[in-house]
């Protein structure tokens, strides 16, 4: 065996892996070598001293240290409740109540106006709501041509680059990926 | 209430301080707070030195609480944010070379006085030439062979592949092999 291979076995033995059949083979070289014995022997020393050196006892006061420097800094509890803005919340979920239920009457405005003037009690509050209705409807339909007019050109224009925007969304999702990532691992100061 | 803290995981203490509980936090620090310090006293060289790190160093970990996550274990993500600090700290302090003598390691002393003394030599030879490694090759042989890491906490660590922390691990055990050699040959040390 040449002096290079007892470099890998010399390795395993400080990782404690090597095998009986490697050791067995190393021994027979460093019987045989006095520079991989003295290598074998310096690398052994290295290995018997860090296991000896004990874990060095830090001072007993840092815990009350670190604790009082903390009781001065605004707490992290407080901070991770902050990102949680309760009102903020509250508005977006009216808005989005109100709106679903606008769409769902506007979707049944047609069977709610006939259901209405259906009844005695609530015929004078349909009379009234139909021309509401009406001018909603032809709203609706107007913008509806306007949209498709203006989603055709734009299905045009997208059609023409499709390969560039496809490249710029991955370079983005790639941004993105890259900015969470550093974002997560980001210690703060 | 101490007790129920030395029941708790590190996760849970962690959680327990996200909710207001402060002084969760102090038990961590019993925890990592040897471990913390031994990796910046290997690093700096100086006990005072050492002692402001280590405190900044928890105080780093506590603002950052929020941002541990359970992937890795809380004294991998503890070593990291401590030797980026160290490393951080050196790097604005441009301190290269800082004497070991200072260092007062406890020796376990049943042998004679010589027998005491060549250990104690032994010892500070060895601290000698780890100090004297860049930090790529003493980071990763410190983790490994006195915190008793493995390979792959050593990457999580330091955020790099396995195969360049064992490459820089086998690395660094041939500078320091060599370094001793060269001291064996050029004053005769006592180390074998």
């Amino acid at each position: 065996m040449d002096c290079s291979k007892i470099d890998d076995y010399l390795m395993k033995y400080m990782d404690n892996t090597l095998t009986k059949e490697e050791a067995k083979k190393m021994n027979l070289h460093l019987s045989a070598c006095e520079k991989c014995k003295q290598d074998f022997m310096i690398y052994d020393e290295i290995i018997k001293e860090f296991s000896e050196t004990e874990l060095i006892e830090a001072p007993e006061d840092l815990e009350i240290k670190v604790m009082a420097q903390i009781a001065a800094l605004e707490p992290v509890h407080v901070k991770v409740n902050k990102t949680v803005d309760y009102l903020m919340a509250g508005i977006i979920a009216f808005f989005a109540v109100a709106a679903g239920s606008a769409i769902i009457l506007f979707i049944n405005r047609e069977s709610i106006l006939n259901l209405l003037s259906n009844s005695p009690t609530f015929s004078a509050y349909a009379d009234m709501l139909s021309p509401v209705s009406e001018f909603v409807s032809n709203f609706t339909q107007n913008a509806s041509m306007i949209l498709t007019t203006k989603l055709s050109s734009v299905i045009t224009l997208m059609d023409s680059y499709k390969y560039v925007i496809l490249l710029v969304s991955l370079a983005l999702f790639g941004v993105q990926i890259f900015l969470y990532k550093k974002d997560k691992d980001k210690v703060e100061e | 209430m101490i007790t129920s803290f030395k029941d708790k995981s590190d996760y849970e203490l962690i959680q327990m301080c996200l909710k207001g509980n402060d002084d969760c936090f102090s038990e961590l620090i019993t925890r990592y707070k040897n471990l913390v310090y031994s990796i910046i006293l290997r690093m700096v060289n100086d006990k005072e030195e050492a002692n402001d790190l280590a405190q900044e160093v928890f105080i780093k970990i506590y603002k950052n609480l929020s941002k541990y996550y359970p992937e890795y274990k809380f004294s991998t993500w503890t070593i990291r944010i401590t030797t980026n600090h160290v490393i951080d700290y050196r790097r604005k302090k441009k301190q290269e070379t800082i004497s070991y003598d200072e260092i007062d390691y406890e020796m376990a002393s049943e042998g004679s006085p010589e027998t005491e003394y060549l250990e104690k030599e032994k010892t500070k030879m060895l601290n000698d030439v780890v100090n004297e490694l860049p930090d790529m090759y003493k980071i990763p042989i410190v983790l490994y062979h006195q915190q008793g890491l493995s390979y792959q906490e050593i990457a999580d660590v330091i955020e790099e592949p396995l195969s360049k922390v064992k490459n820089r691990i086998f690395r660094g055990r041939k500078m320091l092999k060599d370094a001793i050699l060269n001291m064996k040959e050029g004053e005769s040390y006592g180390l074998l």
